[in-house]
């Protein structure tokens, strides 16, 4: 093993470790919907003007 | 008499994870057009709204969350109603609170796909929304 092949396993332990150990704190979220529902239920977006 | 009260939309979410089971997220979603039409009249409403809630994580392991969310969401509609061939046009708003329950599945530390149920109210009518997404965590 040479001495480039040992520092590159220790540089992806280290990057794999800091991965594991990152906590996020913000995010985004987007997603597709699948809405079905009782909208007309009584007419009321009728009554509602 | 018959109505189309489906669609697919899209709903776009921030969070921030305060604590380790919990957050808070605001939100817009596009809900969608729905279409109702009788002997003399036809009636379409498009629905967006934008909301915020809480978010608690009753199971947190390292690859797998389940959830359950509360929060308040505010509607507005938008209705294009035609009755004996007379067109007229309206929109509203409407405010009601919202529950959902759900579950994401870790892929990479920051990305999570996200599977949810949600049940909304608007005015005295309601729609379930069934999510299916991404969460990007920085």
């Amino acid at each position: 093993m040479t001495l480039k092949t040992l520092l590159a396993g220790l540089v992806l332990v280290s990057t794999v470790q800091m991965a594991q150990a990152w906590d996020p704190e913000h995010y985004v979220a987007l997603s597709y919907d699948f809405n079905d529902g009782d909208i007309f239920k009584g007419g009321s977006w009728h009554e509602l003007r | 008499m018959s109505s189309d009260e489906k669609d697919e939309g899209y709903t776009l979410t921030y969070g921030y994870q305060f604590e380790e089971r919990l957050a808070v997220e605001v939100f817009y979603t596009d809900v969608g057009s729905f279409s109702e039409t009788g002997e003399n009249y036809a009636n379409n409403i498009d629905v967006n709204g934008y909301g915020v809630g809480v978010k608690f994580d009753f199971m947190n392991e390292d690859t797998f969350k389940v959830f359950g969310r509360l929060g308040y969401a505010r509607h507005e509609v938008d209705q294009s109603l035609v009755v004996m061939e007379e067109a007229s046009s309206d929109s509203d708003t409407d405010s009601d609170y919202f529950y959902g329950i759900g579950a994401e599945y870790v892929l990479t530390p920051e990305l999570n796909i996200r599977g949810e149920y949600n049940q909304f109210e608007v005015g005295r009518s309601d729609y379930n929304s069934i999510k299916i997404g991404l969460v990007y965590g920085f």
